[in-house]
C-alpha cells in the first residue's frame, strides 16, 4: 500500500510481531481496502513511544492520533473506569460482557467531553494473585510482601486494609524482586505473567478474579472530526469489528497461558465460597471509604444494579 | 543603563546561587532520608508509601535540572571544543560569544515548550499522589531552563565585555 | 535545508556548545518542521522521571564523591599491593572485576563510572598505572558486566523476545568472562612494564586488610541487601550512602560536615550534566522513531543482504551505532523486535543474538565520539572528550576482538545451554 491520503498514527503496547499486532495489521489492511486507500493506520508497536502516560500526552499534542490504553492509565480522565476495576466486582466474563454492553455508551460520552473518540473497548482481562505460598483466604495474605502498583488508589486501599506489607516497584523490576524474595505476592493476567516469565518465580495462582482490567481504543477527537463523514463511519465499523476479534484473542491467550503455567508446575488454588466471600466483603468495605472524586457513586450504583439484574435473571 | 540592568541580574543570580545550594543540599538529603525511611517502614513495620517511589523519581528530576542549571553557571557542561582550540584567542572569544547566545536562545525555546507542556498537564488535571497536581512537580522544567537562559546570557555579556575591552586596549 | 541545519548544528557542537543544547536544538528543529507542538520535547525529557535507575545513579554518585574525598583509595591500593605482591596488573584486574560485578547490578546505566570512578582513578594512578591507561580502563569498564546476571538489560531482552531468562544468563556467562579475561591480560601486560612489584608478606596483608576493613564490608552490604531480599537497587544505593557517610565521617573522620555542600554541588552538577543529555537524546530519539528510521534501515538490510555472516557483520556495525546513539532501554524496546525476525531469517539463534546485541551496546557506550560512557567519564574525571577517546582506543580494540569471537563463534554463547 502507498501511504493513504488520511493516515492515523496508532500506538499500541502490543509487541511487534505478536498475535495481537497481527490483528491490527489485518484491521489496517481491511480499512485501506474498504476506503480504496484513502484511510489507513501507521502503527507504533511495543513500548517505543514510552509508557501509557507518555502515549496519552503524545495523543493530546497530536504526535499520535489514536492509541490503545488499559483503563488504569485513563482513570484520571474518566473516573468511572475505576468502578469497573473494583476488586472482586465481576466473577466471570459473562458478567463483564453484560454490564459493559449497558454502560459503554455512557463511558464514550464521558470521553467525548474530554476530547476523545472511543473506537472500541479492548481488554487485558482478569488479573489474579500469584504467589510463592498459597493464598486462599484473607489471612493468608498477612505477613506477605505484596507488590503494589503505584498510582492505583484502589489496589492500595484494598491491600492497606488487609494490613500487609506492600512493595512499590515498577513492573520490569518485579521479576528480580520475586527472585530475591523482595515480594511474595504479585498480580496480573496469566498472559502477562507468561510473557514476562513472572510465572517461573511463583508456585500458586489464586483462581478468583481479583479485578477486571479493561481498555479503550481512543482517538483524538480533533483528528477524528477532520475525517470526511463516510470515512468516520467506515473507521468506526472496522475498528469495532477487529476489537471484538482482539478481545476474543486476548481471552484465548489468557486461557492458553494459564494452561501453560499449570503444565509447568504452577498450582491453582480455588478459594471456597466462604473464603471468596471474605475477599468480596473486604472489597465492599474498602470502597465505601473512598471519596466520590476517586470512585463516582452514581456510576458505582448503576454498575451494581446492572450486575444484580444479570445475576438474578435466569441464565 | 544596560550595564546597570546586567549588573542587577548578576547580583540576583549570586543571591540565587546561595539559595540554590541549600535547596540542592535539602533535596539530596531528603532523597537519602526518605529512602532509608521506606526501607525501615517496610522491613520493620510492614508498611510504606505507594507513592514514595514516584516522589523520589521527581526529586531526581529536580536535582538533575537544578544541577544542570548550576553546571551552566560553573561551566561544567559536556562540550567538544575542537574549533576554538584551532583558532587564535580573539577568534575563540567570538566563537564562545556565538555559542553562548545560541545556548541562551535554545533555552528560551525550551522555556516556551515547557510552558506549553505545563498548560496541557494542568488541563489534563493529572494528580501525582494525594491530591497534588502533577504540574506542580513538573514546574521545575520552565524554572530551570529560565535559570540556564539567564546564566548563558550573563556569560554572553561577559564575552562582549572582554571583547570590547580588548578592542579598546588595542585602539589606545 | 535539512543538510544545512545539520551542518550548522555539527559546527556549533564542534565550537563548544554544550551537547545537551545541540541535541535539544536538533529535536526542536525536527519537530518544528514536522509541525508538532514543541512540548513534545519536554514530554520526552519528562520520561526521565519514570526511570527508576536514576535514583540509584544520583545516590551512588554522591557515595562515590564522598569516598573520593576520603582516603579510601589509598587504603585500596595498599590492600591490592599486599594481596597481589609480585603479580603485575593486580589492581587493574581488581578494577575490571569490581566494575563488571557492579554493572551486572546497575545494568550499564553509567552508574559504575559515577560510583567507582572517583575512588578507582586515584588508586590506579597511585599504583603507578599511566593516566592514559587508567582513564581508558575505567571508561571502557563502565558497561562491562552487562552480560552477567542479574543485569536488567538481559532480563528485558528476555521479556521483549519471550525467551528464557535463565538461558540468557547462561548464554552471557562465557562471553562476559571472555571480555573480562582479555582485558585483564592487557592489564597484566601493561602492569608488567610500569609497576614495581612488592614482596608478599602476610603482616602487610593483615595490616592493609585491617585499615580497609570497613570499605571491604561495603560490597557485602550492597550485594547482601539485594540478594537477601531486603532492598531494591535504589534502596541499596541509599544504604550505601548512609554506610559510606558513617564510615568516612564517623570512623575514619576524613570527611567533615562542612565539606558536604561542596560534595553535593559536585554531585548534582555531574548528575545534572548526564541527565539533561539523556533527556535531550530521548527527545531526538522520539523524532527518529516517529519517522521510523530504524525500521527503514533494517528494511534496506533485508533487501540487499543474503549471507548470514555478512548480515552479522553489518548487524554489528548497525548495533554499535545504536549503542552510541540510544540508551540501552530504548534500544531494547525499539530495535530488538525489529531484528529478531530478521535474524531468524538468517538462522541466527535468538539467545546468541541477545548476547551479540548486548555486547554491541556495551561497546557502543565507549565508542568515540558519542558513546555515553565517554561523556560520563569526561564529567566525572574532568577530562576532555578527545583525551578520553584516545585513551579508550586500545581497550576498544580488545573489546572488538571479543565481539568478533562472540559473533562468529556461536558455541561460546550456546555451549552451556546444551
Ligand atoms: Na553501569
Ligand atoms: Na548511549
Amino acid at each position: 500500500w502507498a501511504a493513504p491520503q488520511h493516515e492515523i498514527k496508532l500506538a499500541t503496547l502490543a509487541p511487534e510481531n505478536s498475535s495481537l499486532m497481527n490483528i491490527f495489521n489485518r484491521m489496517n489492511d481491511e480499512l485501506q481496502k474498504a476506503t480504496n486507500g484513502r484511510l489507513g493506520f501507521k502503527m507504533y508497536a511495543g513500548f517505543v513511544l514510552g509508557n501509557e502516560a507518555d502515549v496519552l500526552r503524545k495523543l493530546r499534542i497530536g504526535l499520535v492520533n489514536a492509541a490503545i490504553f488499559t483503563n488504569t492509565a485513563l482513570t484520571d480522565i474518566n473516573p468511572d473506569l475505576r468502578v469497573l476495576q473494583v476488586p472482586f466486582l465481576f466473577n466471570n466474563y459473562e458478567e463483564v460482557d453484560d454490564v459493559l454492553g449497558k454502560v459503554r455508551a455512557g463511558l464514550a460520552k464521558g470521553f467525548a467531553a474530554k476530547g476523545f473518540e472511543v473506537l472500541g473497548f479492548p481488554e487485558l482481562g482478569f488479573i489474579y494473585f500469584m504467589s510463592r505460598e498459597p493464598i486462599a483466604d484473607l489471612p493468608d495474605l498477612k505477613g506477605k510482601k505484596v507488590w503494589a502498583q503505584a498510582d492505583a488508589p484502589m489496589a492500595k486501599a484494598f491491600v492497606d486494609s488487609v494490613g500487609v506489607s506492600t512493595v512499590a516497584i515498577t513492573a520490569p523490576d518485579v521479576l528480580m524482586a520475586l527472585q530475591t524474595k523482595l515480594v511474595d505476592v504479585v498480580y496480573n493476567s496469566p498472559y502477562y505473567a507468561l510473557i514476562t516469565q513472572w510465572y517461573t518465580q511463583v508456585k500458586y495462582l489464586t483462581d478468583l478474579p481479583l479485578s477486571y482490567i479493561g481498555g479503550c481504543l481512543l482517538m483524538d477527537k480533533k483528528a477524528f472530526d477532520r475525517l470526511p463523514e463516510d470515512l468516520q463511519q467506515t473507521l468506526r465499523e472496522i475498528t469495532a469489528k477487529y476489537i471484538d476479534v482482539l478481545v476474543k484473542k486476548t481471552r484465548q491467550d489468557n486461557d492458553e497461558a494459564l494452561e501453560v503455567m499449570l503444565k509447568r508446575g504452577v498450582q491453582k488454588i480455588l478459594p471456597s465460597a466462604a473464603q471468596a466471600g471474605n475477599f468480596r466483603d473486604l472489597s465492599a468495605q474498602v470502597i465505601e471509604g473512598l471519596g466520590p472524586q476517586i470512585l463516582p457513586r452514581d456510576f458505582l450504583g448503576q454498575v451494581r444494579s446492572e450486575l444484580a439484574d444479570f445475576r438474578a435473571s435466569p441464565q | 543603563m544596560k550595564a546597570f540592568v546586567v549588573h542587577e541580574i548578576r547580583h540576583m543570580d549570586s543571591l540565587f546561587k546561595r539559595l540554590e545550594k541549600w535547596l540542592l543540599v535539602f533535596l539530596l538529603g531528603f532523597m537519602i532520608g526518605f529512602s532509608l525511611l521506606q526501607i525501615v517502614l517496610r522491613n520493620v513495620f510492614s508498611t510504606g508509601f505507594v507513592w514514595g517511589d514516584s516522589l523520589l523519581r521527581h526529586a531526581v528530576l529536580w536535582i538533575s535540572l537544578l544541577g544542570a542549571g548550576r553546571a551552566t553557571a560553573e561551566d561544567k557542561h559536556i562540550r567538544i571544543d575542537l574549533l576554538p582550540r584551532l583558532l587564535p584567542a580573539s577568534g575563540g572569544a567570538w566563537v564562545s560569544l556565538l555559542t553562548d547566545c545560541f545556548a541562551c536562545l535554545v533555552c528560551v525555546i525550551l522555556i516556551h515548550a515547557s510552558w506549553n507542556f505545563l498548560t496541557y498537564e494542568t488541563m489534563a488535571g493529572t494528580r501525582a499522589f494525594g491530591q497534588i497536581p502533577l504540574s506542580w512537580l513538573e514546574a521545575v522544567f520552565p524554572f530551570s531552563f529560565a535559570v540556564m537562559a539567564v546564566r548563558f546570557a550573563l556569560r554572553a555579556f561577559s564575552g562582549i565585555n572582554s571583547i570590547t575591552a580588548k578592542t579598546q586596549e588595542r585602539d589606545s | 535545508m535539512t543538510y544545512v541545519i545539520s551542518a550548522l548544528l555539527v559546527l556549533l557542537a564542534l565550537s563548544g556548545t554544550p551537547l545537551f543544547i545541540v541535541i535539544s536544538a536538533a529535536a526542536l528543529v525536527s519537530f518544528y518542521v514536522l509541525g508538532v507542538d514543541l512540548s513534545v520535547v519536554i514530554i520526552e525529557m519528562y520520561r526521565l522521571a519514570a526511570n527508576p535507575m536514576l535514583i540509584a545513579l544520583v545516590l551512588f554518585a554522591f557515595a562515590g564523591y564522598v569516598l573520593a574525598e576520603s582516603g579510601a583509595s589509598t587504603r585500596l591500593v595498599k590492600l591490592s599491593r599486599a594481596v597481589f605482591g609480585r603479580m603485575p596488573g593486580g589492581l587493574a584486574v581488581v578494577t575490571l572485576v569490581v566494575c563488571a560485578l557492579f554493572t551486572a547490578l546497575t545494568g550499564a546505566s553509567g552508574v559504575t563510572i559515577v560510583a567507582l570512578g572517583g575512588i578507582l582513578l586515584p588508586a590506579l594512578l597511585a599504583d603507578s598505572y599511566s593516566e592514559k591507561f587508567s582513564l581508558g580502563l575505567l571508561t571502557s569498564s563502565g558497561s562491562l558486566g552487562v552480560l552477567f546476571p542479574p543485569s536488567l538489560p538481559l532480563i528485558i531482552y528476555g521479556v521483549v523476545t519471550e525467551t528464557s531468562i535463565p538461558h540468557l544468563f547462561l548464554a552471557g556467562l562465557l562471553p562476559g568472562l571472555l571480555m573480562v579475561v582479555l582485558l585483564s591480560l592487557y592489564g597484566i601486560h601493561h602492569g608488567r612494564h610500569t609497576i614495581v612489584p612488592t614482596r608478599f608478606s602476610s603482616r602487610n596483608l593483615r595490616q592493609a586488610a585491617r585499615e580497609a576493613f570497613w570499605e571491604m564490608l561495603l560490597p557485602v552490604v550492597v550485594f547482601g541487601g539485594i540478594f537477601g531480599g531486603f532492598l531494591v537497587l535504589s534502596e541499596a544505593a541509599a544504604i550505601t550512602v548512609a554506610y559510606v557517610l558513617l564510615v568516612e565521617m564517623g570512623i575514619h573522620r576524613e570527611v567533615k560536615l562542612n565539606d558536604m555542600p561542596a560534595i553535593v554541588i559536585k554531585t548534582v552538577m555531574m548528575v545534572g550534566g548526564i541527565i539533561v543529555i539523556l533527556g535531550a537524546s530521548l527527545a531526538f530519539n522520539s523524532f527518529l522513531i516517529d519517522q521510523q528510521v530504524p525500521n527503514r534501515i533494517l528494511e534496506l538490510m533485508r533487501t540487499y543482504v543474503d549471507n548470514k555472516y555478512v548480515f552479522l557483520l553489518i548487524l554489528n556495525f548497525f548495533l554499535l551505532i545504536v549503542g552510541c546513539v540510544l540508551d540501552v532501554f530504548s534500544a531494547l524496546v525499539i530495535v530488538v523486535p525489529l531484528i529478531v525476525p530478521l535474524a531468524a531469517s538468517y538462522e541466527v539463534n535468538v539467545l546468541h543474538l541477545g548476547i551479540i546485541f548486548l555486547t554491541n551496546l556495551q561497546i557502543g557506550y565507549s565508542t568515540p565520539p558519542i558513546g555515553m560512557n565517554l561523556f560520563i567519564a569526561s564529567l566525572r574525571f574532568d577530562r576532555p572528550i578527545v583525551q578520553l577517546s584516545l585513551a579508550t582506543l586500545p581497550f576498544l580494540g580488545i573489546l572488538l576482538l571479543a565481539l568478533a569471537i562472540i559473533t562468529f563463534f556461536p558455541p561460546l554463547s550456546l555451549v552451556l545451554i546444551h
